[in-house]
């Protein structure tokens, strides 16, 4: 955690909270909690960024939102990974994954 | 799918605003004590946690207005409080709200009432199916061309011709001839014995309804089976006719008629919105195929439907797919010039002539209309006129607006540093002025509806039917629309920008003063494009007034005053040529025992009415080839005539009833007949006649008379010839037989009457009544009328102009007399200071009078240059009118000056009441 956290690349967000939520249905600060934990702090998420990005999921109906209790019984919105939410993340993982490759040959030629 | 969610997510999130907000705060304050719960965790205490949390987050209205803005609602609700907002600023002036709406119905009232009109008579296609698919083979209007002679640019045809190229012509999928105009018949149902009335029919060719692709609304339509020589005798009737002379029975059709005394079915009903190939006050009421034309002619020579050089059929036809207009057209062309060298017996001038004969093809989809042709130049006068009046519209609110937002500098400074986007201000204002012009446009329609319809009136004067209707249609309404908006746009753009062109810390800081400084001189130049096109305006409305009055005041040549005017038709009442002349000088006794009438008389033709019949004429023993080029207008009168008219017998006498078939043959002519072919010798005496060989001694002139105009005043007139009705010439086989006969039913008739004319009308038809039941009279006016009807464009299009130049004037002043109190009030101080310092009153209005004059002169500069330009373009489509007026446009540029002065004058004299004292306390 020496270093900043740095900005995501554009675009990348909403695949980012897209895989987080496939591993369960989790509330707005457990998905900025989980991508800074994996990123190891490399990446922060503001929530000026990330609610707008929940509210263009469900706008395109990749996530869906519900109400449930917290571990500590408070009640929270939980955003659920639809079917074609999972779909969607397939594709673009598969899609982010062409790019990174074709970006490292680039750089490694 | 996916645009259909986010709409419906983002439709149930603006319903649920409230709800939405709730959760979303809630949400926000969970992640908030989440995030601390999770700090605690790294050990700082509750307090410290939740505000490290909250100085991470930043403010929860920021976060809440990024959600917000990540949808389409979040645009559409910005919209929508922009229109919000715009309603209560206007709301909140309503001085200001009140004069922009209504200069504003008045500019794009002015508009869409021109607007209606071009669209009725210029673009609107007729009812028929696919009108874009009709093309009408030759163009222009013609009413005389029944013998022969090259036309040059071809727009009618002769029968054969016809034939040949429906049966020659590969591009045309139907080719369809009409007569174009109407024949009075006298019509009659079987077994009634109520008296005759008279309808207008028209020829049309078998194919005519299907080449123009309409059904009938009952029985059935002309077949080209009916259009055979030995086919039974049908009619088609028109629906308005049918519902409102027969009260629309269903039992008629299928019934025999009597036409002219010749019995004919009625097949069926023309579709109810169908008034014939043309827009016309008078439409046909019945369609005749043409091989029945012969039998309604006699049969004999009179006929003109199988006779060569005689064009009279106008040729519209539908092109198959894929054929090229400009090839058609150059075909047709070559077809013209091959068919008259071959079917014609063209002399040495004519074959000279004949590579410079051709046809155009136009688009028949909008039909012939006289009216479209003639009104044409008009209409687009009229339309620049009323698009000028909405642009110094649009400069006059541009100003307002102007000013407004100067006042608004502050505001919008503060707007602008609490950070507010220029974009955004940008499209509040225009939001305010697209908002005001929707509500101009809504007025604008209503104005221009009582506008045309006011305009209809005059235009159509005393006809039965109106082609052209008032009531908006959609055209009309997205027309306004779409001008309401590009005016709000237009108007609206300058203020935006330049108003929301602020500083934020310069206008915090400073009052209004130092702001309001740069957005004097967009103002000045609004002020000085309104004077020119004011000038503009009000020198076009100048000329065209003075065209009107050259018009109206035009010495007609004959009295119009105490004279009534019947339109009469003995063909259609049945009369053989040899009955006329007993019949004629029995009505002429009758009418002239008529207590009150001076003197009554019959002829072909009048002046001002029913005009003309142009022919050329020889003259015995010269044969200089200029003679028979000149046109000259043939009549026939009856006795009583000249004297009836007014017109006065300059030498020699009249027409009498001494003149017979028997005695010398006579003929009356016009100065500028005697002028053209006798200069300097004494016409009476000599001899004329037909440009036939061999013709040229056969009338005797016995008396000149004064010319008289008998087609608009505008048209060159012709020199005249008047025969009496009594004397007929055999010529044989020709044109000129026909013509002869024809000419031999009286179609007019005057009267002379002490007292108002008006009166006389019922006398009259009821003279006509006892001489014989079958004589219907057409119409009745009175001179004056007749008169006044035929300048009706002219005369609308003087009143609208001035009527326009009027409220450019107004609106224009109103401008001027805006900014310059606005630019006193902004100098109450430096007027003060002036006045402090020594000067006098007189000094700050005239200060003040050549500020305004300053502006309006620089218009004037640069807008008569532009007038004397349109003056040039325009003068050969006016009356007697210079191309070069001095008088109107020194006229024009001192109204236009004076309204300056008097739109100056108000401000100038506050300016000069400013106290010094007073002024200079205020800063």
């Amino acid at each position: 955690m020496s270093d900043k956290p740095s900005d995501l690349v554009q675009g990348t967000l909403e695949m980012l909270v897209l895989k987080t939520l496939a591993l369960e249905p989790m509330h707005g600060f457990g998905v900025a909690l989980r991508i800074e934990q994996i990123s190891s702090g490399v990446f922060r998420v503001n929530p000026g960024s990330l609610f707008p990005a929940f509210n263009r999921l469900e706008r395109a109906g990749r996530i869906k939102a519900e109400w449930r209790s917290t571990e500590n019984n408070r009640r929270a919105k939980y955003y659920v990974l639809t079917d074609s939410g999972r779909k969607a993340l397939k594709e673009e993982t598969r899609e982010w994954g062409r790019q990174i490759a074709a970006i490292s040959r680039i750089l490694e030629a | 799918m996916r645009p259909l969610r986010a709409f419906l997510m983002g439709l149930k999130a603006l319903c649920h605003k409230d709800q939405r907000n709730r959760d979303l705060d809630e949400e926000l304050s969970g992640y908030i004590e989440a995030a601390a719960q999770e700090k605690m965790r790294g050990g700082m205490n509750h307090e410290e946690a939740l505000s490290a949390a909250r100085a991470e987050m930043g403010t929860m209205e920021t976060v809440k207005q990024q959600v917000r803005s990540s949808g389409w609602e979040s645009l559409a609700e910005s919209i929508w409080q922009d229109i919000r907002y715009g309603l209560r600023q206007l709301i909140h002036s309503p001085g200001f709200t009140v004069t922009a709406v209504l200069t504003l119905a008045l500019g794009i009232g002015a508009n869409t009432a021109i607007f209606t009109l071009m669209h009725a008579v210029m673009l609107k296609q007729l009812p028929i199916a696919n009108p874009h698919q009709l093309y009408r083979v030759g163009e222009g209007e013609y009413y005389c061309c029944e013998w022969g002679g090259l036309e040059g640019s071809w727009g009618t045809f002769d029968y054969p011709f016809y034939k040949h190229l429906r049966d020659t012509n590969p591009s045309f999928e139907q080719l369809a001839a009409f007569s174009g105009g109407t024949t009075s018949f006298n019509i009659r149902r079987a077994g009634s014995s109520g008296s005759a009335q008279t309808a207008g029919g028209e020829y049309v060719s078998g194919n005519y309804f299907a080449t123009l692709g309409i059904q009938a609304s009952l029985g059935r339509l002309i077949h080209p089976s009916d259009d055979q020589s030995e086919a039974a005798a049908v009619a088609v009737m028109s629906y308005r006719t049918w519902k409102e002379k027969y009260g629309a029975d269903p039992a008629i059709v299928g019934t025999t008629i009597s036409l002219d005394g010749q019995p004919v079915t009625l097949i069926g009903i023309a579709p109810e919105g169908f008034f014939g190939d043309r827009l016309s006050a008078y439409p046909p009421e019945l369609w005749i195929p043409l091989s029945q034309e012969p039998a309604f002619e006699g049969n004999g020579q009179k006929s003109i439907l199988n006779s060569s050089g005689d064009a009279w059929l106008y040729v519209t036809g539908r092109l198959k797919q894929g054929a090229v207009p400009a090839q058609v057209q150059a075909q047709l062309t070559t077809d013209i010039q091959h068919w008259l060298q071959s079917e014609r017996k063209l002399n040495k001038d004519d074959l000279a002539d004949l590579p410079k004969q051709h046809i155009q093809l136009t688009p028949g989809g909008t039909g012939i209309s006289s009216f479209r042709s003639s009104s044409k130049n008009g209409l687009y006068l009229l339309s620049a006129a009323s698009a000028l009046v909405l642009l110094i519209a649009c400069a006059n609110l541009a100003n307002l607006l102007l000013a407004r937002s100067t006042a608004r500098q502050h505001q919008t400074a503060l707007r602008l540093s609490l950070g507010a986007s220029r974009a955004r201000l940008i499209r509040a204002v225009l939001t305010e002025s697209v908002l005001l012009s929707a509500i101009g446009g809504l007025a604008g329609l209503l104005l221009a509806y009582l506008g045309t319809r006011a305009i209809l009136l005059i235009v159509f004067r005393g006809a039965t039917y109106v082609p052209v209707h008032a009531t908006p249609s959609l055209p009309i309404f997205a027309f306004a629309l779409l001008l309401s908006v590009l005016t709000g746009v237009i108007f609206g753009i300058a203020p935006a920008w330049i108003g929301t062109h602020a500083d934020p810390s310069k206008g915090l800081r400073a009052a209004s003063r130092s702001a309001t400084h740069h957005s004097a001189k967009p103002q000045k130049i609004l002020i000085i494009l309104q004077a020119a096109l004011s000038i503009i305006l009000l020198a076009v409305a100048g000329l065209v007034t003075q065209s009107l009055r050259n018009l109206e005041k035009t010495d007609l040549g004959f009295q119009t005053q105490g004279r009534l005017l019947a339109s009469i038709s003995f063909k259609a009442a049945g009369y053989k040529p040899e009955q006329l002349p007993a019949r004629y000088e029995e009505l002429q006794h009758r009418l002239e025992l008529i207590p009150g009438v001076r003197s009554a008389s019959l002829s072909l033709n009048s002046p001002q009415n029913l005009c003309c019949v142009n022919l050329g004429v020889t003259i015995g023993g010269r044969t200089d080839k200029w003679i028979e080029d000149v046109n000259i207008v043939y009549n026939r009168v009856s006795p009583h005539y000249f004297q009836t008219l007014g017109t006065p017998l300059l030498r020699g006498r009249a027409i009498t009833d001494q003149d017979t078939q028997a005695s010398q043959h006579v003929a009356v002519v016009d100065e500028s007949f005697a002028r053209t072919f006798f200069p300097g010798e004494d016409a009476i005496g000599k001899r004329f006649g037909m440009s036939l060989p061999g013709h040229g001694y056969d009338y005797q002139i016995i008396g000149i008379v004064r010319d008289a105009k008998y087609k608009n005043p505008s048209i060159t007139a012709s020199p005249t010839m008047f025969l009496p009705f009594t004397q007929t010439t055999q010529f044989g086989p020709s044109g000129y037989q026909r013509l002869e006969t024809g000419t031999l039913y009286a179609q007019s008739i005057q009267l002379s009457v002490t007292g108002a004319p008006e009166g006389y009308e019922k006398p009259l038809i009821n003279a006509l009544a006892s001489v014989d039941p079958n004589l219907s009279v057409v119409r009745v006016i009175t001179y004056s009328e007749q008169i006044a009807t035929q300048f009706n464009q002219e005369r609308l299009i003087a009143r609208l102009t001035g009527l326009f130049s009027l409220l450019a004037l107004v609106l224009a002043s109103i401008g001027l007399y805006g900014v310059t109190a606005y630019n006193v009030t902004r100098r109450v101080n430096e007027i003060g200071t002036r006045m402090a310092l020594g000067a006098s009153r007189g000094n700050i209005v005239s200060m003040v009078l050549r500020g305004a004059f300053s502006q309006v002169a620089i218009g004037i500069c640069i807008g008569l240059p532009l007038a004397i330009l349109i003056g040039r373009y325009l003068a050969h489509q006016l009356y007697a009118v210079s191309r070069f007026d001095p008088l109107v446009l020194g006229l024009s540029a001192f109204v236009l000056c004076a309204c300056a002065l008097i739109a100056g004058l108000f401000p100038a004299r506050r300016a000069a009441s400013i106290e010094p004292m007073e002024a200079l306390r205020i800063e």
